[in-house]
């Protein structure tokens, strides 16, 4: 199907985070804005489930050299996995919300020993620095 | 459209003949447009210093640091701090702003805090290593929710257009059409404001404005994180490791700092790079025999913000690091929910000691 004018709330250019640690603060983020992520404020207007899985998705991928190939796809499909489960509890009634929250604390502890490994040894992040990232 | 009577439309030619120019329409009811720290934020009106909500000059003059006196929620809705400042460390109030250079009877100036010292008018006669406590009414828009309002946000929103193709006669608003809502206008307003920060920022390599608008955007952004955060918490549905406090501000920390970026990338503002607008990157500190680093959570120019959700002072070696660091910040924002009362957010002046 066609559409017959652009969406005046999509935005070509959305936030990806490229970062190890960048990519840890949006897991932070989509803790709190479960299951749903819309932000009623409205100063987000065009934020939702599929504007903030693939966010992530695509932060995996601008970090998948530095996460090793093993973990980014465990990663994806974790990431595939709570979608569906907060689609699947959009009034966070059903406890499905609670499940995809604990996986996203999984992925957390997987950018952390990630992160922890890097300082350990001394791998310098895209500034040259050793950060974690 | 607004009507106005016959009285206001003869005394609106008397204006325009005398000055050239046509006044605003105001009634009793609309929001003041002129900025005035000192305005109630519970109706709009101007008040005398310290009047409005924030009580008499008593209360400013007492220590704030047990965080739990201030608006909304019982006593165990927060996290209180464990610190009680000395008297070094206690918040100056804000003070009533003098006049300011460029603006005073300027019609064409802005109406909008354009630098930290408009926004905090005191940092520019306050001694090094003072703590001045920022006015609530520069985080919020407010008036009485009706189509008064609205028209009045509206001509704001205009306005703010023109400063900006002022600016940069290139630039183009790409909006939806008309907004209804008081809200809707409010949080263009606020869009336009950011914007305009931010075409200053790439036109006329101006920071100032950017340091106003992120320091409101951090506080809108770190009260509604709090909101949220407290609910799961309550719920029992936080991961916590260490302690409540402890989980409760990284996940307030974590969200505040990916909306900031998103905010910036909206803007067209790069904040991962080497440029004057970073979020949680590493500032390094060659002050001491080696070299070691602190991660503001948002830097703009040499101003550092911190969010946190407890009181941090010169006495706090995170503080101290900050300024320690190489950009050499003029000063530090802490950053705190105002669920938790009192001078929740204020600035920390640079100390005056050699490198």
């Amino acid at each position: 199907m066609t559409i017959p004018w652009p969406n005046p709330y999509h935005n070509p250019n959305p936030y990806i985070p490229a970062s190890l640690s960048e990519v840890n603060d949006l897991l932070g983020s989509m803790v709190l804005d479960a299951p749903t992520f819309i932000d009623d404020s409205g100063v987000f207007p065009n934020r939702n489930i599929d504007s903030r899985f693939h966010q992530l998705v695509e932060g995996f991928g601008l970090v998948r050299k530095k996460l090793g190939d093993d973990r980014y796809a465990r990663l994806i499909d974790m990431a595939a996995r709570a979608k569906a489960l907060f689609a699947d509890d959009p009034t966070d009634s059903n406890g499905k919300t609670d499940t995809g929250r604990d996986l996203l604390y999984v992925m957390e502890d997987v950018l952390s020993e990630v992160r922890s490994r890097r300082v350990k040894e001394k791998l310098q992040d895209d500034d040259g620095e050793i950060s974690g990232d | 459209m607004i009507q106005i009577s016959d009285d206001e439309r003869r005394r609106a030619f008397s204006t325009w003949l005398r000055s050239g120019r046509l006044p605003s329409v105001r009634t009793a009811e609309v929001i003041e447009l002129k900025f005035n720290p000192w305005h109630d934020p519970r109706n709009g009106r101007f008040t005398f210093a310290p009047g409005g909500s924030r009580g008499s000059t008593s209360k400013y003059a007492r220590s704030t640091g047990n965080g739990l006196a201030g608006r909304g929620g019982g006593k165990n809705d927060r996290v209180p701090s464990s610190e009680a400042p000395s008297k070094a460390d206690q918040v100056r109030p804000p003070t009533r702003p003098g006049p300011i250079f460029g603006r005073g009877g300027n019609s064409q100036a802005f109406q909008d805090p354009m630098t930290l010292e408009q926004a905090v008018p005191a940092l520019r006669t306050s001694p090094a290593r003072s703590i001045l406590a920022i006015a609530d009414n520069i985080f919020d828009i407010t008036g009485p929710g009706n189509r008064a309002a609205v028209g009045i946000l509206q001509d704001r929103s205009e306005q703010i257009i023109r400063d900006i193709k002022a600016i940069d006669p290139s630039w183009h608003y790409e909006g939806l059409g008309p907004v209804e809502t008081v809200d809707g206008n409010i949080n263009k307003v606020n869009e336009l404001r950011f914007t305009r920060a931010s075409v200053l920022l790439r036109v006329r390599q101006e920071v100032g404005s950017l340091q106003v608008e992120t320091l409101r955007f951090i506080q809108d952004r770190t009260d509604k994180a709090y909101d949220r955060g407290m609910a799961l918490l309550r719920a029992g549905r936080l991961k916590v490791r260490l302690s409540n406090q402890e989980a409760l501000g990284n996940f307030i920390d974590q969200r505040v700092r990916t909306e900031l970026r998103e905010r910036y990338n909206q803007a067209g503002i790069d904040s991962a790079g080497k440029g004057p607008v970073r979020v949680n990157r590493r500032e390094d500190d060659n002050s001491g025999a080696d070299l070691t680093y602190r991660r503001p959570d948002a830097r703009v120019g040499n101003v550092a913000y911190d969010v946190t959700l407890t009181r941090k002072t010169l006495q706090t070696p995170q503080v101290r690091g900050f300024f320690n660091a190489d950009f050499q910040p003029s000063s530090v924002v802490i950053i705190r929910p105002r669920q938790l009362g009192g001078e929740a957010s204020y600035v920390i002046l640079r100390p005056e000691t050699k490198r």
